[in-house]
């Protein structure tokens, strides 16, 4: 008996568990391996949706193209009007990060991520891998941009290779100390290098707008280049874009004259939020080459919103009576009643663009043949947008301008404020303008009227240079003791 | 067989075997015998008697033991080979007394009996035999001057009796006899009389005799066998006597009759030194699946973690078996309760033991004793919440005051469309834009001011609470089988109107011996809670105070401002949708029902085999299983419901059309939660025992292997436009929902409840250990133990946590030394040292080893148009291990003065290293921070436990106390290096972690008064005065102390007089401090959230600097409307974390007081029950507060100094136990 129980002590006593005992993933988790996990990666929403901050919701504030209506647009947040007074100081909180700079440099890790490892993924071909290495190449270097147009002085050839950049961040770890901001020439050059990298293994179209294709690369870079004042550059790679764009049908405008005419898709317009257009549909992609949507709208403790903004009288004026972009503007307060001094604020987009819209890259290309003389492209290109807009009898360039290089291109940047205005894109116009010879001289205001209906306010003048450049918050040069502060 | 074991030693054996081995069997099973016990209970009880009634044969003496067992109750206890030598017994009884028919039984016999309680034990007896009648040879005491009073006392048997207190009375002396029973008073007058006490006499008066000498006999005290105090480890059961580590027990007469709460942990505040029952909001930790009650937090020996996530709570073992709290245990059901507090006796739970560990252990039946049926109960009010302690407007004063602080200016009319405008601040509005007259508007303004709803808040929203419990037990054993068995019923009254909650609990534990060598034993319990709510709103006395909710004909009243939509928008949106806006809570909470029904069921098996000699094999089994559902119906008709459907609402086309509405209007929400948990332990280990040196040394070993592993799953699904009548639901698009629908009244309508969803966790642990012991000589005890443990916490990286957790522990029982026989006054002292490593694991997913993804499904995600996703969820971080603690333990046991005071004093050293802490990052990563290692903090401390048997005699009053404080010094030694950014004086006023300072320290502003604007000011450390925001930096906050209070402890007393006792449980925390709570309206609207638990202000608001010149007699800052310029302008936390308001936390309280009366023995005759115990207790009496301030320091938030207000004042209980 004794030895029985002998035996059945030992058998129970070493019941041993497997070694698969303690390896086990919780559910709902994974590790990448796969391609395909890779692939889902780059499908992470968080690379082409901000519903709560994000975006261009800093530079919103920033753009010299609108004022703002103090009673509705103090009382929302303190560090709004630091930025709508260009203060040298918005941050001083411990640990409060932009909203786009938060955002930016956590997806950072991911696309570093996907770059360094998806080439050693299992299951895969060979070229798929290299597809989504180049779209996180890509992405990379549009994100790069995105900050080099904050926290960096706009390009400069003369002085690039003596200004701060933006650090170049190429791998994922956690456990870097240290960073070096560099140049603004090795930042740029960084941009350059991973579009380039990329745009020969990207698809001329993907399935989902969101998702870095050939021409929406090609576009960006071309931007990036124009934005550097090197248009020769950038034309070819724009063409493409474009070519490649309206052939596969991958984005198209609407027509303004058919969705606001008699039974639009846009109508009826809403007293509170105005058309039904993709302003109010943060899933619409139809005219995105590379759709990537922030909320813009009112203000929501996350996202600064854009409550109390309101045109000034010179953007008002650039539009012509019959625009039907005027039908996102309205000249009523949030509830309703009027502002006597007529003033617009843009209720018609609670959800803006920051990628590549289609009619940006008409404009970029219009920009680019007009600086270089191609001043009949630059029109065709201009007017292919304007007819979607308006009545064709308004959307003609008028020949005095048509002709006239200089003219036409700042009719062509002026036809970028009135397709966005109060949308932040004017923000990094400002930037590059302020190097332009076309408009040496440019000073960029601010008027915080009293209250709205006042003809009264406080005017804020833009420190320029300094002030075209955000100083990094607090939080980033204090925890990284080598980084010089933008002045 | 072990029960009947041979030795000294086998006694306490028998109590730690039948405590360990608790085992389970099939609920069917437990449940039949269950129901068939209790119906045969009276029936078992009334023919229980003490007499024997036996005629046959001769027997073996044995057998004739055991026929007397099974007559009365009684359980023999004596050693195998004693009966060696014994004749069998030929006698006939018939209803002979017991002592009797032991007399006949052993006479002639190499034997004697002793009758101790229900044991009979049987000695071989002595040989030879000592003279034992005859007093001590008392010439040798030399003679008896005149006036001095000298005796000698010995006891029946005439044996000198050392170590006797004797006390004379009048002249105040005390004495103790010596090694002979000797005693003499020098100047003790004739007439003084004479108290003599001991823990094993039965005290003793008599009149002082002098010049001649005393003889005193004592009367042994037959009650009570000398006490022996086992610890429970969970692993193995140490008496008290060999136990070199710290242990603490509560004395469970307190802790059975503390009735104002359920809660295990609750109800041993103030009992055991060194352990802190927090206070306050927070002090509860979540109830796993809600099951049962919940766990009050504590922490022992001071906090040793400072990561958030990570637990500071102590670890939880019932049975053996570690359980995630104690929440679904009946208080009733417990046995016995061991803190394990150092490293010996906490290492054996290796990474999880840093804590300390509550050892609790479930009654259960013992051996050969007769059946007996206990009755417990009780009932505990505690009324209604008291609002006193939170000071806020009465609605005069806030409606003046709202009228000082209206700023249509800052707060135009225009920007209030999405905002929340209460009824004053509408009237103040329409006054401003002209809408009414100024004379209509104090109209109406003074018709608000004469509203007070404080009643209608009190009666509407609350109703007294209470606890309503009863348990019926029954226990009894025979020779192979024993068993406890109880029902509990508990009916609990929230404060909460529509809420119901009860509780039925059954427990079942046997025990069975199956042959020599096999011990089996199940424990079972089940607990299932029902529960059903309304949905009343949270409201406290912080809402506007004009606000009534019933109006004078007890129609429920209206408010529909309660959101945030302008009037005239409000109506523009029900306009277009068609839906109601209307809302008023009193209909509104019926609208919503909840219910549930939960059961936990708990398993524990327990199997001793006898192996060979002294080994055996142990082996514990453990099963969880907490199955729970629950379901919520939300009405369409509900306030919340409408709002949502609002949102999905489109307008008509035409006007006059009907609004389209994209969710089903009619019917309600009805959701199903399902909620499971399922835990099981299998622990198998080897165990030696062996009696070296003839039996004088003791040697036991243990090794084992031991695995865990706790599921958690719950899932919850929902269907949307459910007919409670009909069963019937609507079948929605969620796919397109979910995406968001555009142009809707609202502008865009978006899903966010899913049709199902499901969340699982799982933590394992794989887990080596081993014990050791060795007794040299009684006097000098060695510890050791050593376990190592592997989880899956931490990724896949199991190699990081190859992290042994061990301890060495030693006691030296010098009392029993040749040297210290002198020394009269000291009955027993031992010494202790131990030192050790314990662990403290982080929670499920701290950390992994590699990027961690989390799924992102397209159709469930609006705004997820490009499909499924993955994202990260948890980046990478290789270099992460458990936090170990060094632990240094230094005590001394002593019985002193007669055993009259006992207690232990220890010294502790706790030093914890790689702390687990969010270490911070630089941002550039992507990341802010990352779990990590580092750090170092540092308890020290001191705990006293004194219990003094103040008063004890026979028949007449008995006082005793019980006293403990402790000291702990909390040090945060070492953290990571802040970054730069910390050095701003946020990191310091705001953060509770500073290296070189205790944790919870608390900093504040040196304040520097108010400016002529009001504005608060600080003295700079270099002693400028400034208001400015953002200015100060860390150095120029000054430390003001810890919120932690380093002292703490309890003090007890317990007054018997015959049958009636009274016990006075005293609680006490020194040395503390905290911010009392202040004003915090210093900007924007008085009224801004639409809920009914803010909108009033304290009452020092109105002492607010108004004008200049106030800040001579003010420190309350001034109010600025505007938000903005408030900002700008100033900081207002220069007063509100201002040194100024930084107080005392010190006080002194009365957890509870208990008046109790047993019936007296006469009277338990009569009614033929074995006890009656009726006690009434009322609680939580504040007696002394070190602040002038006015508060409750339990009710304060001590970190930030917001108050809370007190669920009940006090609470009052009446309770019963009855024996049968």
């Amino acid at each position: 008996m004794t030895r029985y129980i002998i035996y059945f002590a030992i058998a129970v006593g070493t019941v041993s568990c497997g070694k698969k005992f303690l390896e086990v993933v919780p559910q709902g988790s994974l590790v990448a391996t796969t391609t395909r996990d890779y692939d889902k990666l780059m499908n992470d929403p968080a690379f082409y949706f901000s519903y709560g901050g994000g975006g261009l919701a800093e530079a919103q504030l920033m753009g010299d193209e609108v004022d703002a209506e103090a009673d509705l647009f103090k009382t929302n947040g303190v560090t709004r009007p630091l930025y709508f007074t260009w203060s040298d100081t918005v941050y001083q909180h411990i640990t409060q990060l932009p909203t786009m700079l938060r955002g930016e440099l956590g997806q950072r890790y991911e696309l570093n991520k996907i770059i360094n490892e998806v080439m050693s993924s299992t299951e895969g071909a060979t070229a798929q891998k290299s597809a989504l290495r180049g779209e996180a190449l890509a992405t990379r270097a549009w994100s790069n941009f995105q900050l080099a147009s904050y926290y960096c002085k706009p390009y400069n050839a003369g002085t690039a290779a003596r200004d701060p950049g933006f650090p170049i961040i190429t791998t994922a770890d956690v456990n870097i100390a240290a960073f070096a901001r560099g140049t603004v020439q090795q930042t740029y050059d960084s941009i350059i290098r991973d579009f380039s990298d990329a745009i020969p293994t990207l698809p001329l179209r993907q399935p989902s707008q969101t998702r870095m294709s050939k021409p929406a690369a090609e576009g960006l870079l071309g931007k990036v280049y124009l934005f550097m004042g090197r248009p020769q550059d950038a034309l070819p790679l724009l063409n493409d874009a474009l070519s490649v764009v309206t052939s596969t049908g991958a984005a198209t405008l609407y027509d303004y004259n058919q969705t606001f005419g008699p039974g639009g898709s846009f109508l009826p317009i809403n007293g509170f939020s105005g058309p039904q257009s993709p302003g109010q549909d943060f899933n619409n992609t139809k005219e995105a080459v590379l759709s990537k949507v922030f909320g813009s709208g009112s203000y929501s403790g996350n996202i600064t919103g854009n409550n109390g903004l309101v045109l000034t009288a010179n953007t008002a004026a650039l539009y012509g009576p019959n625009d039907f972009r005027l039908l996102f503007y309205t000249s009523n307060k949030p509830n309703g009643s009027p502002n006597t001094a007529g003033r617009l604020r843009k209720y018609g987009v609670q959800y803006s663009r920051w990628g590549l819209q289609l009619p940006e890259l008409y404009l970029l290309s219009a920009e680019c043949k007009a600086r270089l003389g191609d001043l009949t492209g630059a029109k065709t290109d201009v007017e292919s947008l304007r007819l979607k807009r308006m009545p064709a009898a308004d959307a003609t360039v008028p020949p005095a301008i048509a002709n006239d290089q200089t003219a036409l291109i700042r009719f062509i940047i002026d036809e970028r404020t009135r397709e966005f205005a109060g949308e932040g894109y004017r923000w990094n116009d400002m930037r590059r303008l302020s190097l332009d010879p076309l408009y040496s001289g440019i000073t960029f205001t601010h008027t915080m009227f009293d209250y709205s209906g006042a003809g009264t306010g406080t005017v804020y003048t833009l420190r320029a240079p300094d002030r075209l450049v955000l100083r990094l918050p607090p939080y980033i040069v204090d925890t990284d003791p080598g980084f010089v502060q933008n002045p | 067989m072990l029960f009947f074991s041979t030795g000294k030693f086998g006694r306490y054996v028998v109590r730690s075997t039948s405590q360990n081995c608790q085992t389970k069997t099939l609920l069917v099973m437990k449940l039949t015998t269950l129901f068939m016990l209790v119906a045969t209970f009276h029936v078992a009880a009334s023919s229980s008697a003490q007499t024997v009634t036996y005629a046959g044969q001769a027997i073996p003496l044995q057998k004739m033991f055991s026929i007397i067992e099974k007559q009365t109750g009684y359980v023999f206890f004596y050693e195998s080979a004693d009966l060696n030598d014994t004749r069998p017994v030929s006698v006939a009884f018939k209803k002979t007394p017991l002592l009797t028919t032991l007399q006949i039984v052993t006479a002639g016999q190499p034997l004697e009996f002793e009758v101790q309680g229900h044991t009979i034990f049987i000695y071989k007896k002595k040989s030879p035999e000592k003279p034992d009648d005859s007093p001590p040879m008392i010439d040798t005491l030399g003679t008896v001057e005149p006036g001095e009073v000298r005796g000698i006392v010995f006891d029946e048997s005439g044996q000198p009796v050392p170590g006797v207190t004797i006390y004379a009375r009048k002249a105040r002396l005390l004495e103790v006899s010596d090694e002979k029973g000797v005693f003499a008073f020098i100047k003790v007058e004739p007439g003084d009389t004479l108290v003599f006490t001991s823990i094993n006499y039965e005290s003793k008066t008599v009149v002082a005799i002098a010049g001649t000498l005393m003889q005193v006999r004592l009367k042994s005290k037959v009650t009570k066998l000398q006490e022996v105090t086992v610890y429970n480890t969970g692993y193995q059961v140490l008496s008290k006597e060999r136990a070199t580590g710290s242990f603490s027990k509560p004395d469970m007469e307190v802790f059975k009759k503390r009735t104002g709460s359920q809660d295990i942990i609750t109800r041993l505040e103030g009992q055991i030194p060194g352990m802190v029952i927090t206070t306050g909001n927070n002090a509860t930790s979540a109830n796993i699946n809600g099951n049962g009650v919940v766990t009050q937090k504590s922490t022992i020996r001071g906090v040793a973690t400072v990561t958030p996530g990570m637990t500071a709570a102590p670890l939880y073992v019932l049975n053996g078996v570690i359980v995630p709290d104690f929440g679904s245990l009946n208080a009733d059901d417990i046995a016995d309760i061991t803190v394990l507090k150092d490293a010996a006796a906490a290492a054996i739970y290796g990474a999880r033991a840093t804590n300390g560990v509550i050892v609790a252990n479930t009654k259960s039946g013992a051996r050969m004793q007769r059946i007996a049926i206990n009755y417990s109960g009780y009932f505990n009010y505690q009324g209604k919440p008291d609002f006193n302690m939170v000071p806020v407007l009465n609605s005069r004063q806030y409606i003046q005051t709202a009228r000082e602080i209206f700023d249509p200016v800052a707060y135009p009319y225009a920007g209030q469309t999405y905002n929340y405008t209460p009824p004053h601040q509408r009237i103040l509005y329409d006054a401003y834009n002209g809408v009414i007259t100024r004379a209509e508007a104090d109209r109406k303004l003074d018709s608000l001011a004469a509203i007070n709803n404080m009643s209608q808040i009190r009666s509407l929203w609350y109703r007294p609470a209470f606890t309503n419990n009863h348990t019926i037990s029954a226990s009894g054993g025979g020779s192979v089988y024993s068993f406890y068995a109880s029902l509990g019923y508990t009916e609990n009254q929230s404060n909460s109107p529509g809420d119901h909650n009860n509780v039925y609990k059954i427990n079942l534990s046997q025990n069975f011996n199956a042959g020599k060598s096999i011990r089996f034993g199940l424990n079972a319990s089940l607990i299932n809670t029902v529960t059903s709510s309304k949905k009343p709103i949270a409201i406290t006395n912080r809402s506007l105070p004009y606000q009534l909710f019933k109006d004078a004909s007890g129609n429920p009243i209206n408010m529909p401002y309660m959101q945030y939509y302008s009037d005239s928008l409000r109506q523009i949106l029900q306009t277009r949708s068609g839906i109601s806006l209307d809302y008023s809570p009193l209909t509104d909470m019926n609208y919503t029902t909840n219910s549930a029904n939960l059961i936990n069921i708990n398993l524990t098996g327990n199997l001793t085999v006898k192996l060979y000699k002294g080994l055996s094999f142990v082996g514990t089994y453990g099963y969880i299983k907490m199955p729970g559902t629950a379901h919520t119906f939300s009405d369409n008709r509900g306030f919340t419901q409408r709002q949502t459907l609002l949102g999905f609402a489109v307008a008509a086309s035409t006007p006059g059309g009907t609004p389209t509405n994209y969710l089903p209007t009619t019917g309600g929400d009805y959701q199903t939660r399902n909620n499971d948990q399922r835990n099981y332990t299998v622990r198998n280990q080897l165990a030696f025992e062996a009696r070296p040196a003839n039996g004088r040394d003791y040697l036991s070993l243990q090794a084992g292997q031991e695995i865990l592993q706790q599921y958690g799953e719950n899932t919850s699904s929902t269907v949307m436009g459910y007919d409670p009548a009909l069963g019937t639901y609507a079948l929605i698009d969620y796919n397109r929902l979910r995406q968001g629908v555009f142009n809707t009244v609202t502008g865009y309508g978006a899903l966010y409840n899913s049709p199902f969803s499901v969340s699982t966790s799982l933590s394992r642990f794989r887990s080596y250990f081993g014990l050791g012991s060795y007794t040299y000589n009684g006097k000098y005890s060695l510890d050791a133990s050593i376990r190592e443990d592997h989880s899956n916490l931490f990724g896949s990286d199991v190699s990081a946590q190859n992290k042994p957790a061990w301890s060495i522990g030693t006691k030296w029982q010098i009392g029993r030394e040749n040297f210290m026989k002198p020394v009269k006054w000291v009955n027993d002292l031992a010494l202790r040292a131990t030192y050790g490593i314990t662990g403290n694991s982080p929670y499920v997913g701290a950390a992994t080893s590699t990027d961690v993804l989390y799924a992102i499904n397209a159709s469930q995600s609006y705004g997820a148009i490009a499909g499924d996703a993955f994202t990260i969820n948890s980046v990478a971080n290789r270099k992460l291990s458990w936090e170990s603690t060094h632990t240094l333990n230094i005590a001394i046991d002593y019985t002193v003065l007669n055993r009259v005071i006992s207690g232990s004093i220890d010294f502790y050293n706790r030093t914890t290293t790689n702390l687990l802490n969010t270490l911070p990052l630089n941002p550039l990563t992507g990341y802010a921070s990352v779990p990590g290692n580092f750090g170092e903090i540092n308890n020290k401390g001191v705990e006293l436990s004194l219990l003094s048997n103040n008063m004890d005699n026979p028949g007449g009053f008995k006082w005793t106390t019980n006293f403990n404080i402790s000291y702990n010094r909390n040090k945060l030694v070492t953290l990571s290096k802040p970054n730069l950014y910390q050095n701003i004086r946020n990191y310091n006023v705001g953060s509770t972690l500073l290296e070189g300072k205790p944790l919870q320290s608390m900093y504040a502003f040196k304040f520097a008064g108010l400016d002529n604007m009001g504005d608060p000011r600080i003295e700079l450390h270099d002693k400028t005065v400034t208001k400015a925001r953002d200015v100060a930096k860390s150095e120029d906050a000054i430390y003001m102390g810890t919120s932690v209070p380093p002292f703490s402890g309890g003090l007890s007393n317990n007054f018997r007089f015959k049958g009636v006792s009274l016990g006075v449980n005293m609680i006490y925390r020194l040395g503390g401090i905290m911010r009392r709570p202040v004003n915090q309206k210093y900007t924007g609207p008085l009224a801004q959230s639409a809920n009914f638990r803010s909108g009033n202000v304290d009452v020092s608001f109105l002492d607010r600097w108004k004008n200049p010149g106030d800040e001579a007699h003010t420190n309350i800052p001034s109010y600025v409307s505007d938000n903005y310029t408030s900002y700008m302008r100033r900081e207002t936390e220069y007063y509100t974390l201002a040194d100024i308001n930084v107080v005392s936390q010190s006080y002194l309280k009365i957890r509870d007081i208990t008046l109790s009366y047993e019936l007296q023995p006469r009277l338990l005759r009569t009614l033929r029950v074995q006890g009656i115990n009726v006690y009434l207790q009322a609680t939580n009496f504040l007696l002394w507060k070190a602040n002038k301030v006015g508060i409750d320091p339990e009710y304060v938030e001590v970190s930030s100094g917001s108050s809370f207000i007190p669920p009940f004042k006090h609470s009052y209980s009446m309770g019963l136990n009855v024996s049968l």
